[in-house]
């Protein structure tokens, strides 16, 4: 079966949440986790650190995929677009970085290369799968409909884009069939 | 929100060193230096080579890293490479030490790749490099002033030291240890004529060429004795053996007690060739003092009789109390911190310690005794006046 192609205005929308995070959760890291370390020590901080970072990609995928299920859209849409959001999210930040890092080892670069690769590719699918808990976590409860309230994602532009944007896709799908 | 996160990552590492400071300024248990004491602005030869050489404090902010403040606010921290290699960095302001430490110590600085997630990909390196590359950062790329080898038995059995090479690759420091239990009678009269126990070291400090610049010999101070013990060679002295080592009894510190002659001078480098000889070790040629071995009891007895003379016409005395962070008062603590004190470069491990007292003697000044380097008040329990000091406050 052939996956569909990402939903652009919401892979848009997920592409920059996932861009803010990344950089956010890594500010963090920098700024309090090394007096959090001198205290706690590096463990229990880095462990903090990186819960709280796959928690922060579920619920950005969560995010990211509440408009696309309620407007009923294919679970296959919905997780491609989050799914790909993430994944580009997620390499535009720490896929430079490690390869900058790479270039400052001198001796046994070819291991180094191979190691960082594999953590980065371990990471990466970790991240994928907090983002895609996220999004099945509320499709369940994004599927009813419900009424905005005063505050709400669905008064962003970006959101009522997505919304018309798959309100036309739908459309031109249904007159097709 | 994404430009305020970029924004935040720029500045962040200056920040985190902020509240890490901030964090560990008051709590004993992070130890952080304070600030540097207030020191006498007494202007002397012994208040010059006490600044130099006292380590202020000494910790230990990760595994195989340790940071050394000295007093005259320089910084060291030395960072084992190997088993019994060290490399050492040199700072000007113990603040920008730390700061290395923060940002280069695995323990510390892997807080960051715990960000990319629990496989802890290599982001701190590419982070630093990043402010590397924008002209944000000053203090990553920072290449090793010297490095440290550890050699086994030097000047013989139960002896063992350390050599510190600079970057060029000269030799720049020769520091041997020497236990007194498994020392000649000679030498152990000679370690208690100077107020040691326990073990007793010295460091030769090379310039170009291998020329001598310093030597000094340190150890563990014994409480009993005085600088009067020293100036009356004809008194009674108890063996060593004799000794209850009462230091820890009565303090609840380490206290270092040093000697150090200048070696630029005529009378001490004479003394200097007679007693030290060259000797290779790692392929490399290095002072040693050979009086240990190979010479009779009687040749023995005379070099350190001229070294003991030598101090005590002309050597400058110091003397350091240390407090111990975290580590019970036993002769093996106190003697593994004096160790970590005088082996500064050294791969070892020693506890945590923190000045608390210094004092300074210039011994070419007749009748001298010790006076206080950090409160610039004239004790009132040393054996005679000094003459002629004018003290100022720091």
């Amino acid at each position: 079966m052939k996956l569909p192609g990402p939903h652009w205005p919401a892979f848009r929308a997920g592409l920059l949440m996932h861009l803010a995070f990344g950089v956010t959760i890594l500010a963090v890291a920098v700024i309090i986790g090394p007096p959090l370390a001198w205290v706690l020590g590096e463990e229990s901080v880095s462990t903090m650190i990186a819960l709280l970072a796959v928690s922060g990609r579920a619920l950005v995928g969560a995010l990211n995929s509440r408009q696309l299920w309620s407007a009923a859209a294919a679970p296959s849409l919905v997780l491609s677009t989050t799914l790909s959001a993430c994944l580009a999210g997620y390499l535009s930040v720490f896929l430079p970085l490690t390869v900058l890092g790479l270039s400052t080892t001198g001796s046994g670069l070819v291991s180094a290369t191979t190691s960082a690769i594999l953590a980065l590719a371990l990471d990466c699918t970790f991240a994928l799968l907090a983002t895609c808990s996220g999004a099945l976590i509320v499709s369940g409860r994004s599927k009813r409909r419900y009424r905005p309230r005063r505050f709400q994602m669905s008064r962003l532009p970006v959101i009522r884009e997505i919304s018309e944007s798959f309100s036309e896709h739908q459309a031109k799908a249904r007159l097709n069939a | 929100m994404l430009l305020a996160a970029s924004i935040a990552l720029v500045t962040g590492r200056d920040l985190a060193h902020h509240i890490t400071v901030a964090v560990c300024a008051d709590a004993d248990d992070c130890g952080t230096f304070p600030d540097s004491p207030p020191v006498c602005q007494y202007y002397g030869r012994d208040r010059v080579v006490a600044r130099e050489s006292f380590a202020f404090a000494q910790q230990w902010p990760a595994d195989g890293s340790r940071l050394i403040q000295f007093g005259d606010d320089s910084a060291e921290v030395i960072v084992a490479t190997g088993k019994d290699t060290t490399e050492v960095y040199r700072f000007n302001r113990w603040e920008d030490a730390q700061r290395w430490v923060i940002d280069n110590s695995t323990d510390l600085g892997n807080t960051a790749d715990a960000a990319a997630g629990p496989w802890r990909v290599p982001v701190r390196e590419g982070y630093l490099r990043m402010l590397l590359l924008t002209g944000l950062d000053h203090e990553s790329e920072r290449a090793a002033a010297a490095s440290a080898f550890l050699v086994e038995e030097p000047s013989g059995p139960g002896t063992h030291g350390v050599l510190r090479q600079s970057a060029e690759g000269d030799i720049r420091e020769v520091t041997v240890v020497m236990a007194l239990d498994e020392a000649t009678d000679e030498l152990r009269e000679y370690a208690s004529n100077l107020g040691f126990w326990g073990f007793i070291s010295y460091s030769v400090d090379l310039g170009p060429e291998l020329s001598p610049q310093r030597l000094t010999f340190s150890g563990p101070a014994t409480d009993a004795w005085s600088l009067a013990q020293l100036r009356a060679p004809s008194s009674p002295r108890n063996r060593p053996e004799a000794e209850e080592h009462p230091q820890y009894m009565s303090h609840e510190n380490a206290v270092l007690r040093s000697f150090v002659l200048d070696l630029r001078q005529e009378a001490n480098a004479a003394l200097y060739r007679e007693v030290f000889a060259m000797e290779s070790i790692l392929e490399t040629a290095v002072p040693l003092l050979t009086s240990e071995n190979w010479i009779s009891a009687g040749e023995r007895s005379e070099r350190y009789t001229h070294l003991e003379e030598r101090i005590r016409d002309n050597a400058v005395a110091v003397e350091t109390t240390h407090a111990l962070q975290d580590e019970p008062i036993t002769d093996e603590t106190v003697q593994s911190a004096v160790e970590g004190l005088v082996v500064q470069a050294g791969p070892m491990t020693a506890p945590e310690t923190r000045l608390i007292d210094a004092r300074t003697a210039d011994l070419t000044i007749a009748g001298s005794s010790f006076e206080p380097l950090l409160s610039c008040e004239v004790l009132e329990d040393d054996a005679e006046e000094a003459p002629g000091h004018g003290g100022g406050s720091s």
